[in-house]
């Protein structure tokens, strides 16, 4: 296992516990920074695959594209966690809630 | 926010025990596929820019930092919509009502005279450390978005510190600033065609001073659109927080 091996790897599983975390936890802050965790994980693997050997660590200029995909996407990961927040907390001052509601049919929805 | 923070109480045992297995299994096969990638990019054609930024390529870009030639001149169509992402985060924020939460405007470092003492450093260090950051972007890893990104913690420490409140947001300087990205990224593809360019092709000798130029105002808009975002949501989050203790 090379360095690099293990970031790719690290990163799946950042990913990983993103997905689950966002798929188990009801808190919608949660949610959010599990949203985060499960980017960080792909941005991690773009990274370490932009490196040309990988059986090495020898400096090598990288594959610029996939750097600068991750710089985008850092600025636009940024931007929609501070929508998701922005709507969970107008969602908390107008329901009281900080979980959403489960979708069943027959059930009453709580809530104003 | 007081809800029950550990796991959601409706997911039974049973079920969270298969999401976990089949989110093991999910994560194998994830490790495997991503093990598989090829170390070198697959050529799609002839023509290595498709996947390699080639040196030669990198030469013509008016940029030496390939990172930079990428962001600005090979895919600037990416960071204009990036741009325009920005804008449409402030937009969506702003319709979601956050900004009209009164924000507890006494956090207790009003008179911290330590903090406003440091704030006189650290603040004018900031912007010399972004105008760096920006300059180095065109041979060096940096550019707008980090040197942004730097402005941006400065104007948060400013708002922490209560030197900056909610007046900015009817401030026309800070309305131009926020648009600045898109509007001169827009301007510039619009202008190299009028010397017979396609749209974001910069005509040659020309392209440092444009990219130049889109990331200033890049900069400018990053730096102000953060400081909004964490001032819009941070307010709230923290007077939520304090009805709750209450």
């Amino acid at each position: 296992m090379t360095p690099l091996t293990f970031y790719l790897l690290c990163g799946v599983g950042l990913f990983g516990m993103g997905l689950f975390a966002f798929l188990t936890v009801a808190h919608l802050l949660r949610k959010v920074l599990a949203l985060n965790v499960l980017g960080a994980g792909v941005f991690m693997v773009l990274i370490a695959v932009a490196h040309p050997d990988r059986s090495s660590l020898q400096p090598a200029s990288p594959d610029p594209i996939p750097h600068a995909l991750v710089l985008t996407g850092i600025v636009v990961a940024v931007s929609a966690t501070a929508l998701a927040l922005a709507l969970t907390c107008q969602y908390y001052a107008v329901t009281g809630r900080t979980d959403l509601p489960e979708d069943s049919p027959g059930s009453e929805r709580p809530g104003p | 926010m007081n809800a029950n923070p550990s796991a959601n109480p409706r997911l039974g045992g049973a079920t969270r025990t298969l999401l976990l297995v089949l989110m093991l299994g999910l994560l194998y096969l994830l490790a495997v596929v991503v093990l598989m990638i090829p170390e070198r990019p697959l050529y799609l054609a002839d023509d290595s820019r498709l996947s390699v930024v080639d040196e030669r390529v990198i030469a013509e870009s008016g940029v030496g930092n390939p990172v930079t030639a990428v962001l600005l001149n090979f895919r600037a169509y990416d960071t204009l919509l990036e741009l325009a992402v920005l804008v449409l985060a402030v937009i969506g924020v702003q319709a979601a009502g956050a900004v009209v939460v009164p924000r507890n405007s006494k956090n207790g470092w009003q008179d911290n005279r330590l903090l406003q003492a440091a704030l006189a450093i650290i603040v004018p260090v900031s912007i010399v450390v972004a105008g760096d950051l920006l300059w180095m972007g065109a041979d060096h890893p940096g550019g707008a978005f980090q040197a942004g990104a730097v402005l941006s913690g400065a104007g948060i420490m400013l708002i922490l510190a209560g030197r900056l409140n909610h007046s900015f947001l009817n401030d026309w300087r800070y309305r131009v600033a926020n648009i600045a990205g898109v509007a001169v990224f827009v301007m510039v593809g619009l202008l190299v065609m009028t010397v017979g360019e396609k749209f974001l092709e910069y005509p040659g000798g020309y392209a440092k001073a444009l990219i130049l130029a889109i990331e200033t105002a890049a900069m400018g808009s990053v730096a102000v659109v953060f400081v909004f975002l964490f001032d819009a949501v941070a307010g709230p989050l923290a007077s939520a927080r304090q009805e709750d203790r209450q």
